[in-house]
């Protein structure tokens, strides 16, 4: 399920808010099965069949958490424990999202015809399996207790608003909040500010992005006017896409009481590639750094080991996007600026703020385009594009002159308004009023572009 | 002041979402049953696989976003933005629903081009495929003492008046006139090219269309009727009584501002605005029973049939007082029926006592409801849906005294032109 569709909103949603405040108000544990049904439920909705694949994986992972915890000193049998839970989680992973790629890669490479038959992709797969992951591993490490329960393991790894697209929330962060959260109205109402401000920058912004990029990524390379008007539309769209599904997600969070993590923080702001990573999908940044970067030794065991382990984490992170050769070579392409940008330290070096900010946004630019391209060939005949000079205006000229309003609403919302419009906090009933308004309309607008049935795809479904 | 605000907010939001859900089910319900009822046949087909599963959820999906609360009001309003906007392209992912405005104010679709010829020129091998096949089911007709009627309506899309923000390869009106020109000499056949009557008769061409919808007006339709009817008269000695095709002979009541077309419907009545859609039916008096098929791809025959009979406002149109009324909604297909397989009118005082067949598409609605009072019996077949038989087998049963061939120059397709083999 799609959280901006008319059935979420107006089906899903309400009958959630309605069992959860009202029928279940004086029982958390009924709070709790409850918000897992649904979340099951949820799940099902897109993946009627899959979705037994994500109960196998909870089972799976509370059992190996289980026997880990039987154990207690034992290190090395909760060690075991460990592995029998990350080699299935990984397995499933490999089985689902890279046996296919592998299968053709290595055919390829033995001139094998090693062609499986198509095995489709779960939605979400990633997410809820490094929630997964995350759970044995804080379990393993004693950061926090096993759930005896395996609903609540199941309730942490499923919750419907973070299931699907992230943030990835880890164990640690929410392992308390399953039993002892607090719902108050500020949450609650910071809830839907958020939720209200990710619906507009989906419906509105990304959807509308989506129809530019999808135009300028056709089959047939494009000139260089709409390649560039492709690209930026892409690297707009990515991020409204992306984010206005962590703000919905954190939104309906909070919502039930529940506080994720932020997982954006005005990535175009970068002055660096290492900046932006700081500030890009930040659960699953802090999720590699923390789970394969630091147990490889992180940076403290000499430059070559360093650079080896920036190349595991960003091998990993561009294989966990997707099995395709693009994502691999996009990961590698931030292996390589991010190494280069370690070794000399540039991030101090870089006095000139503007500097820093261009070359960061170039280098996104034409990493979103390896990203969005279906082929290696392509990208490099896409970026060969973009800097041929070639071609004439018409076509994007059009697509300027048709989104001239979302293209400069876009640039605009980059940009960091809220710290500009905080100014006005002083005045409070003034800026209360006018959030309030603004949040109406832009709920209202959404709805029109959501019940309309606008273009409505999720970049990060498919990761 | 902040406590006060958090409380509204979460308030309102929550009540905002509860309430459209609950009206959806009370007043959307009609919208969710139709759909529900339009894949009947796809939930009825029960298997337990992963496709079987997913499509009926997704059935469920649409069929919930139907029926929300306000649906028609949230449409207008996203056509209203997108004006405000200054949008004249409203882009959808599926390229053959992209809707855009003309330098006539009318709507305009690339879905056109997804049913016309690919090829950005005329391809003349397909019309004269076509023509033939007109040319061989007229000598078919002959045979069996049957009259052919080709009525070649005009191309809604004038490229040398129009221009549109996105170049479309619609040669509709180019296919008309070279499809004339290949029947116009055929035997045992009557072609009545609409364009160039149109020209000939210097009428203005702008007022053809309605700006939301892809049909001609209601009027357009009924001086088509007049056409045809002259052309029966003089070409093929009918006769017809001229006051039945005479305007003057109907009553013409118009809902201002109360039609959006299958256009308007995808941006919002805010984008462009509503068109005017006449209520045309006859003075005199008529007796009427009509009989549609239940199944929109099976004949009467097969799948059963709904029947209502009456004056023509009862029995031809679906629901004349709900439709005057605005409870019924409006539709090119408020005369007669939304495209079915098959759809018979019985006239009881008819101008003449002979039978007609239509082989028609949505175009031909209206045309068809005031041709029906000239003929005692009038049959409507569309061959997209007419799946068991063959336009001659339906012929060869029905025995009509003429076949009038009446489509939309946007649907030229080879189902169209098909008529059986025996009409080869």
């Amino acid at each position: 399920m799609v959280f901006s569709s008319s059935v979420f909103l107006f089906g899903f949603l309400p009958v959630a808010l309605i069992f959860y405040y009202l029928v279940f108000k004086n029982s958390r544990t009924c709070q709790n099965v409850f918000l897992f049904i649904i979340s099951i439920f949820f799940y099902a909705w897109g993946e009627p069949v899959f979705v037994l694949v994500m109960l196998l994986s909870i089972l799976v992972n509370w059992f190996c958490a289980l026997i880990m915890a039987k154990h207690g000193a034992d290190l090395k049998r909760k060690k075991a424990w460990l592995i029998v839970g990350i080699v299935f989680d990984i397995l499933v992973l490999f089985v689902f999202k890279y046996l296919n790629f592998f299968a053709e890669n290595i055919g390829y490479l033995f001139s094998a015809d090693l062609k499986l038959r198509k095995i489709a992709l779960p939605i979400g797969i990633s997410f809820f399996t490094f929630q997964a992951m995350s759970y044995i591993i804080d379990v393993y490490r004693g950061k926090k207790d096993f759930q005896k329960n395996p609903l609540y393991v199941g309730l942490y790894i499923a919750l419907f608003p973070q299931l699907i697209a992230g943030p990835i929330v880890r164990y640690e962060t929410v392992a308390d909040q399953i039993q002892n959260r607090e719902e108050t109205w500020e949450l609650f109402s910071n809830g839907t500010e958020r939720f209200i401000v990710g619906l507009g920058k989906k419906a509105i912004l990304a959807n509308s992005l989506a129809v530019i990029a999808d135009a300028a990524f056709s089959p047939n390379v494009p000139v260089f006017s709409m390649a560039w008007l492709g690209a930026l539309a892409y690297t707009l769209q990515i991020f409204f896409d992306f984010s206005a599904y962590s703000d919905m997600a954190i939104g309906l969070g909070k919502m039930f009481g529940f506080k994720f993590e932020e997982n954006f923080n005005r990535p175009y702001l970068s002055k660096s590639i290492s900046d932006f990573w700081r500030r890009w999908h930040i659960s699953m940044g802090t999720w590699f750094r923390d789970y394969v970067y630091f147990p490889l030794g992180g940076s403290r065991e000499g430059k070559g080991r360093t650079i080896f382990n920036l190349f595991v984490v960003w091998l990993l992170t561009g294989l966990w996007h997707g099995a395709n050769w693009t994502f691999i070579v996009w990961g590698l392409f931030y292996f390589v600026f991010i190494s280069i940008e370690k070794l000399t330290k540039a991030e101090s070096k870089i006095k000139f703020a503007p500097l820093g900010h261009i070359y960061t946004l170039f280098l996104v630019i034409i990493g979103w385009v390896l990203f969005r391209s279906d082929s290696i060939k392509y990208a490099l005949s896409y970026i060969k594009s973009m800097f041929g000079f070639s071609g004439d205006f018409g076509l994007a000229k059009l697509y300027i002159k048709e989104n001239a309003v979302i293209l400069a609403s876009s640039v605009i919302a980059c940009l960091p308004i809220a710290d500009f419009v905080k100014r006005f906090k002083k005045r409070e009933a003034f800026y209360l009023t006018a959030k309030f308004i603004c949040l109406l309309l832009i709920l209202v607008i959404s709805v029109s572009y959501i019940v309309k049935g606008t273009y409505n795809p999720f970049i990060y479904f498919n990761f | 002041m902040k406590k006060v605000y958090e409380k509204t907010l979460s308030i309102v939001f929550s009540v905002f979402i509860i309430l459209t859900m609950i009206l959806s089910f009370a007043f959307g319900k009609n919208g969710m049953i139709e759909t529900l009822v339009e894949n009947k046949d796809a939930i009825m087909a029960y298997e337990p696989t992963e496709k079987y599963i997913k499509n009926t959820v997704s059935i469920a999906g649409k069929a919930f976003e139907n029926g929300v609360f306000l649906k028609t009001e949230y449409v207008d309003l996203y056509g209203g933005i997108q004006k405000a906007f200054g949008k004249k392209v409203i882009w959808e992912a599926d390229t053959s629903k992209t809707i855009m405005l003309g330098s006539d104010n009318k709507l305009y679709s690339s879905g056109n081009v997804s049913l016309n010829f690919k090829e950005s020129e005329v391809n003349k091998d397909k019309l004269c495929g076509y023509g033939e096949n007109i040319k061989s089911f007229a000598k078919y007709l002959n045979e069996k003492g049957c009259d052919l009627v080709v009525f070649l309506a005009p191309s809604r899309y004038d490229p040398d008046k129009v221009s549109l923000p996105c170049e479309i390869s619609d040669n509709s009106k180019e296919n008309v006139d070279y499809l004339y020109e290949t029947i116009k000499d055929g035997e045992s056949l009557t072609a009545l090219n609409a364009q160039k009557l149109y020209a000939e008769r210097s009428m203005d061409f702008g007022d053809m269309f309605y700006k939301t919808d892809h049909h001609w007006t209601v009027k357009t339709a009924f001086w088509a009727y007049a056409e045809i009817c002259e052309a029966l008269d003089s070409n093929c000695g009918y006769n017809i009584d001229s006051r039945y095709y005479d305007l003057n002979s109907f009553n013409v009541e118009t809902l201002k501002g109360k039609y959006l077309g299958s256009y308007g419907a995808r941006v919002g009545g805010l984008f462009v605005g509503y068109d005017d859609f006449d209520l045309i039916y006859p003075k005199f008096e008529t007796d009427y029973t009509k009989s549609v098929c239940k199944n929109q791809n099976k004949r009467m025959e097969t799948g059963g049939k709904i029947e209502t009979s009456g004056s023509f406002t009862e029995a031809v149109f679906t629901d004349f007082d709900g439709i005057k009324s605005g409870k019924t909604k409006l539709t090119f297909g408020s005369y007669i029926a939304a495209d079915r397989s098959e759809v018979r009118l019985v006239n009881r005082k008819s101008a003449t006592d002979k039978k007609i067949l239509i082989i028609k598409d949505s175009y031909a609605l209206p045309t068809s409801a005031f041709l029906s009072t000239c003929f005692a019996e009038t049959r409507l077949i569309d061959l997209r849906y007419l799946k068991d038989m063959s336009a001659c087998e339906y012929i060869d049963n029905y025995n009509p005294d003429l076949v009038l061939i009446l489509y939309n120059p946007g649907v030229y397709d080879d189902m169209f032109f098909d008529f059986g083999e025996e009409g080869r």
